[in-house]
C-alpha cells in the first residue's frame, strides 16, 4: 500500500485542481450571451451539423494503434523484467535484448517502409 | 533464486531457422528498402531459412534422441515426487507435423514466389515464415501458454497473408479471416484458462496426470470438460470444421491461389497440431468425453463439407469446401478415443492422414495456380476449363488427375486410399459405427465430385474454347510440381509410411 | 496460475482490510459503478468508451490497492492503454458521432437480449451466492518474499523463456500484417506545390482571383455570394463545396438578424441575466 501514496495523493492533487480551475472559472467569470456571441465569426463559414466521413478516422491510424499495442506489450514484459532485474542475472538480460531486438526489427520495417509518415 | 534454465538450440532449430530467415529478411530490407537488385537476396533469405528447419528436422529425425528443452524443475510435490516438465519436445509427431509444415510452406513459397509475392517480397516472406515457425513450435510446444501464442503465431500471419492481392476482395477475405481468427483465440483463451483453472497446472503432462487422479471431484472434471470444449471449438476455426468453417470460401477465393494452397496445407496442420497437443497430450484422462465430440464434429464437417463441394463449379471454390471435407477427415480419427488407452493409435491416424491429404491438395493446387495464370477468367477460373487439358498439357492433367485420386482415395491414388482406411480403422476398432458408416457414404460423396472433376481432364475439348494457350512453367513452379507427384506417388508406392508414420508413443 | 491467486486473494483477503484500503474501496467503487452505468447507457460509442477507460483505471486502482501490483499495473497498460487504443478504434471506424442505432436489425433481437441478459443476471447472482471462499493458498508467501512482481518475473524469464521469446515473433507478425492491411506504399514521388501550381497554369484554368464574395454582407462573407454590377449574385464567387452543399445565403438573408442583434446591442447587457442568450 504504502509505495502508492505518493501517486495516490499526486492523483488527489491532479483531480482537485481540475475541480478547482474549472469551478473558479464559472463562479468567477463574467457571463455575457448574445445572439452575436453564438455566431461564427466575421469571414467564418457557417458551422455545419456534421463533418462529410460522419466523423471518421482514416483507416491509417490503425497502423499507429498496432504500434502503440506492440510497444505497450514489449512493456509489460519490461515491467517484471526491471522490478526483478538484480535478481535475474545475465540470462534474463540476454533474453530481453534478443526480444526488444526482434520487435525492433518490425518497428524498422514500419519506419523504412513509410508506415509512419501521414501523407 | 533463479536458475538459468537450460536451452538446447539443436532441438529448438526448426523453430528458431525461419525466424532467424525472417530477422534477417527484415534486416535486409531495412538496409535497402524497396531495393529491386536485392529481390532474389530476399527469396534466397527465405528459402534459405525454410531449408535450414527443413535440414534441422531431417537431421533431429535421423539423430532420434529422446530431446526436451526449456524444463521446469521438478521435485518433491505434496502428492509425492514431480518430475520435471518442458515446454518443447521433440518427438516423431513433433517431427512429422514439422515435416509437413516446411515442405508445405517450401512449395507454396516458391508457387508464389514471382506471382502475389512479387509486389510485396518481404511482406510476403516475412508473414510466411514467421507462420512456419509458429506451426513448428505448436507442434512441439507442452505448455498451455507456448500451446496458444504458438498457434496464433502460426494462424495470424494468414490474415496478412490473405490480404496481399490488394484488391476489395482480398480486403473482405483478410477482414473474414481477421474476425474469425480473434473469435477464435477468444474462445481458445477461454477454454485453456478454465483447463487451468481445474488443474493448476500449465504443462500438458501435469495436466494429465493432474485429470487422471482417482479422487477428482465433479466440479474440477466439469471445469475441464467445458475449457476442453471452449478449446476444441476455438481450434475448430483453425481447422475450419463445421460449425467454424464459414470463412473458408470466401477467404480461399480472396486470397492470392498460392496462398489458398498455404491455407489448405499449413494452417491446417496448425489446426491438427493444436489439437493433438491439447487433446492428446493434455487431455487424454477426458478422452471419452471430447472423443464424442470430436467424432460428431467430424461426421459433420465431412458431410457438409462434401456436399457443398458437390455443388460448387468455380475450381477454387469446390477446393475450399474440399479441405473443409478432409478436415473432417483428419479429425475423424481422433473421434475414435474413447478412452486414454486408445489416444495414440487415433493420433497416428489422424496424422497419417494429414501426410497423405498435404501431399495430395499440393500437387493439385500447383496445377490449379499454373491453368490460372493461363487463363483470362483467372483465379475464377471454372471446372469445365479443364476440359481437354491432358491433350494440351498432358503432365499437369496428370499430375492433377493423381492428385485428385488421392484426395479422392481412389486407385491409383494408393496412398489417398490407405489413408481413409487408416482414418476409418479405430473407428471401427472402437465401435463407432455410427461414425464409420456415415465416413463411408461421404467416400462415395468425395468420388463423386473429384471423379467428375477428373473426367473433365481427358473429355474431347468443347467447341467454345478459344486457341489454347501454351503454358509457360517458370522453373520454381516446375519444382514444386515435380516435387509434389513424386510425393503422391512416392507415399502410394510405399503407402506403410501414410499408415505408421508415428509409432504408438505419444510424447 | 498467479494471476488466477492473485483475484481469489483479492476476493478474500486473509487479513481484515485496513481503513485505508476501506476508504479507498468507497471511494473507487461508485465512481467505478457510475463509469460502467456510464459505459451501458451511454447512447454515443465516445462517451462509452471514456465510461470503459474509467472503468477500467478503477479496477487498476483497487488490485494495487489489494495488493496485486502486477495486475494493477497491466490493468492499466494492456486494458486502459491497449484494448482502448483498439476500442477508440472501432469507433473511429464507425464515426466518432454515430450514436446506437435503435433499429432492431434481426426480429426480436431485443426481447431476446433481455431474457438472456436477465438469465446471465440469475445464473450470475446464483452462481456468486453459492460460491464459499476458502483460506487462500500461498498467496501471503508469494507476496512477501521476493514480492508479486519478482516472482512473475521468475515465472516469465526462467520457466516459460520460450513462450515469451515466441511472442517477439508474434509481435512481428502483428506489425507486418498491419502495415499489409493498411498501409500503401508510394510508388511516384509526391506532387509538390511547385507541380501544383504548374499544373494550373497548364491546364488553362481562371488564373486571375475569383470575384471576391459578400462586399455588403457583416459576417458569414465567405457563403454569401459577390453582386455583380448590375446587382445579381455571382455564384463564381462562393466556395463550390459550399454551393454544392446548398448553403449559399442571399444578401438580403443575410441582412434580417442584423436587426434583432443591433436591438440586442441597444440594451445593457452587463447583469448577466439574459444567459443562453435570447435564441
Amino acid at each position: 500500500m504504502s509505495p502508492y501514496v505518493p501517486i495516490l495523493v499526486l492523483l488527489g492533487i491532479a483531480f482537485a485542481f481540475s475541480l478547482l480551475t474549472v469551478g473558479l472559472g464559472m463562479i468567477l467569470g463574467p457571463r455575457r450571451y448574445g445572439t452575436a456571441k453564438m455566431e461564427a465569426y466575421e469571414s467564418g463559414i457557417q458551422p455545419t451539423p456534421r463533418a462529410v466521413g460522419g466523423g471518421r478516422f482514416p483507416v491509417k491510424y490503425y497502423l499507429v494503434a498496432m504500434l502503440f499495442i506492440i510497444f505497450d506489450i514489449e512493456g509489460v514484459f519490461l515491467l517484471p523484467f526491471a522490478v526483478a532485474f538484480d535478481s535475474l542475472g545475465m540470462f534474463a538480460l540476454a533474453e530481453m535484448v534478443l526480444f526488444v531486438a526482434t520487435v525492433f526489427v518490425a518497428y524498422a520495417y514500419v519506419w523504412r517502409r513509410g508506415g509512419l509518415e501521414w501523407e | 533464486m533463479t536458475r538459468v534454465p537450460s536451452v538446447d538450440w539443436v532441438a529448438l532449430a526448426p523453430v528458431v531457422a525461419p525466424l532467424l530467415g525472417v530477422v534477417l529478411v527484415l534486416v535486409v530490407d531495412a538496409v535497402a528498402p524497396r531495393a529491386a537488385r536485392l529481390a532474389r537476396v530476399h527469396d534466397a533469405l527465405a528459402v534459405a531459412g525454410l531449408v535450414a528447419a527443413g535440414a534441422a528436422v531431417t537431421w533431429l529425425a535421423v539423430d532420434g534422441a529422446a530431446r526436451s528443452t526449456v524444463c521446469v524443475p521438478g521435485g518433491d510435490g505434496e502428492a509425492g515426487l514431480v518430475l520435471p516438465s518442458c515446454s518443447y519436445v521433440v518427438s516423431d509427431l513433433t517431427l512429422t507435423l514439422q515435416a509437413i509444415a516446411v515442405v508445405g510452406a517450401l512449395g507454396c513459397l516458391l508457387l508464389a514466389v514471382d506471382g502475389p509475392a512479387a509486389a510485396d517480397r518481404t511482406p510476403h516472406h516475412v508473414l510466411l515464415l514467421s507462420a512456419v515457425a509458429g506451426v513448428a513450435a505448436l507442434a512441439g510446444a507442452r505448455d498451455l501458454a507456448t500451446l496458444v501464442i504458438a498457434l496464433e503465431t502460426a494462424s495470424l500471419p494468414a490474415v496478412g497473408l490473405v490480404a496481399l492481392r490488394r484488391d476489395a476482395q482480398g480486403a473482405q477475405a483478410g477482414i473474414t479471416l481477421l474476425l474469425t481468427a480473434v473469435a477464435s483465440l477468444g474462445l481458445l483463451l477461454l477454454g485453456v484458462a478454465l483447463i487451468h483453472a481445474a488443474t493448476g497446472e500449465l504443462h500438458l503432462d501435469r495436466i494429465a496426470t493432474a485429470l487422471s487422479g482417482p479422487d477428482l471431484s465433479g466440479a474440477v472434471l466439469a471445469v475441464a470438460g467445458l475449457g476442453t470444449v471452449l478449446g476444441v471449438a476455438g481450434i475448430g476455426f483453425k481447422l475450419s470444421a463445421v460449425p467454424f468453417h464459414l470463412w473458408t470460401p470466401d477467404t480461399y477465393a480472396g486470397a492470392p491461389l498460392p496462398i489458398a494452397a498455404f491455407l489448405a496445407v499449413v494452417s491446417k496442420t496448425a489446426g491438427l497440431a493444436a489439437v493433438v497437443v491439447l487433446l492428446a497430450l493434455g487431455l487424454p484422462a477426458l478422452a471419452g468425453s471430447w472423443g464424442l465430440v470430436v467424432a460428431v464434429l467430424a461426421a459433420v464437417t465431412v458431410t457438409v463439407g462434401n456436399l457443398v463441394a458437390l455443388r460448387q463449379r468455380v475450381a477454387v471454390r469446390l477446393l475450399a469446401w474440399s479441405t473443409v471435407a478432409q478436415a473432417g477427415w483428419v479429425l475423424l480419427p481422433l473421434g475414435a478415443a474413447v478412452d486414454a488407452a486408445s489416444v495414440p493409435t487415433a493420433v497416428a491416424a489422424s496424422v497419417g492422414y494429414l501426410v497423405a491429404y498435404a501431399a495430395a491438395t499440393l500437387a493439385v493446387f500447383t496445377v490449379v495456380v499454373l491453368l490460372a495464370r493461363h487463363h483470362p477468367a483467372g483465379e475464377e477460373h471454372t471446372l469445365a476449363d479443364y476440359r481437354g487439358l491432358a491433350r494440351r498439357e498432358p503432365v499437369a492433367a496428370a499430375v492433377l488427375g493423381f492428385g485428385l485420386a488421392c484426395l479422392a482415395g481412389l486407385p491409383p491414388g494408393v496412398m489417398g486410399l490407405v489413408a481413409k482406411l487408416v482414418a476409418v480403422r479405430p473407428l471401427v476398432d472402437n465401435g463407432v459405427w455410427v461414425i464409420a458408416v456415415i465416413a463411408a457414404v461421404n467416400v462415395v460423396l468425395g468420388v463423386l465430385y473429384y471423379l467428375r472433376w477428373g473426367a473433365l481432364l481427358v473429355a474431347a475439348p468443347g467447341a467454345g474454347d478459344g486457341a489454347p494457350v501454351t503454358w509457360r512453367v517458370r522453373p520454381a513452379e516446375g519444382l514444386v510440381l515435380g516435387g509434389a507427384a513424386a510425393l503422391c506417388v512416392a507415399f502410394s508406392v510405399l503407402p506403410q509410411v501414410v499408415a505408421g508414420v508415428l509409432p504408438g508413443v505419444l510424447r | 496460475m498467479t494471476s488466477a491467486m492473485q483475484l481469489s486473494g483479492m476476493l478474500a483477503a486473509t487479513d481484515p482490510p485496513g481503513t485505508a484500503e476501506t476508504a479507498l474501496f468507497w471511494v473507487l467503487a461508485p465512481v467505478t459503478v457510475v463509469a460502467a452505468c456510464g459505459l451501458l447507457f451511454a447512447r454515443k460509442a465516445v462517451h462509452a468508451a471514456l465510461s470503459m477507460a474509467l472503468v477500467m483505471i478503477g479496477l487498476g486502482v483497487a488490485y494495487l490497492v489489494h495488493d496485486a501490483p502486477f495486475l494493477g499495473a497491466v490493468q492499466v497498460f494492456v486494458y486502459t492503454g491497449a484494448v482502448m487504443m483498439l476500442f477508440l478504434f472501432v469507433v473511429m471506424l464507425i464515426g466518432v458521432s454515430a450514436a446506437d442505432s435503435l433499429v432492431e436489425t434481426i426480429k426480436g433481437q431485443r426481447l431476446v437480449a433481455v431474457v438472456l441478459g436477465l438469465g446471465l443476471v440469475l445464473l450470475l447472482t446464483g452462481a456468486i451466492s453459492q460460491a464459499t471462499l476458502d483460506e487462500t493458498v500461498g498467496l501471503v508467501a508469494v507476496n512477501e518474499d521476493p514480492g508479486n512482481v519478482t516472482m512473475i518475473a521468475f515465472r516469465i524469464f526462467d520457466d516459460y523463456v520460450w513462450a515469451f521469446e515466441l511472442t517477439g515473433a508474434l509481435l512481428i507478425t502483428a506489425a507486418l500484417g498491419a502495415m499489409v492491411l493498411t498501409h500503401r506504399e508510394r510508388l511516384t514521388p509526391r506532387t509538390t506545390q511547385r507541380q501544383l501550381a504548374a499544373d494550373r497554369i497548364a491546364e488553362g484554368a481562371v488564373k486571375a482571383p475569383l470575384p471576391a464574395p459578400g462586399v455588403f454582407a457583416r459576417h458569414n462573407a465567405v457563403d454569401t455570394p459577390a453582386l455583380l454590377p448590375d446587382g445579381t449574385p455571382s455564384e463564381a464567387s462562393v466556395n463550390r463545396v459550399l454551393r454544392a452543399r446548398g448553403q449559399v445565403r442571399s444578401a438580403e438573408e443575410t441582412a434580417a438578424p442584423t436587426a434583432v442583434i443591433q436591438s440586442e446591442f441597444a440594451e445593457p447587457l452587463g447583469d448577466g441575466t439574459e444567459e443562453g442568450g435570447s435564441r
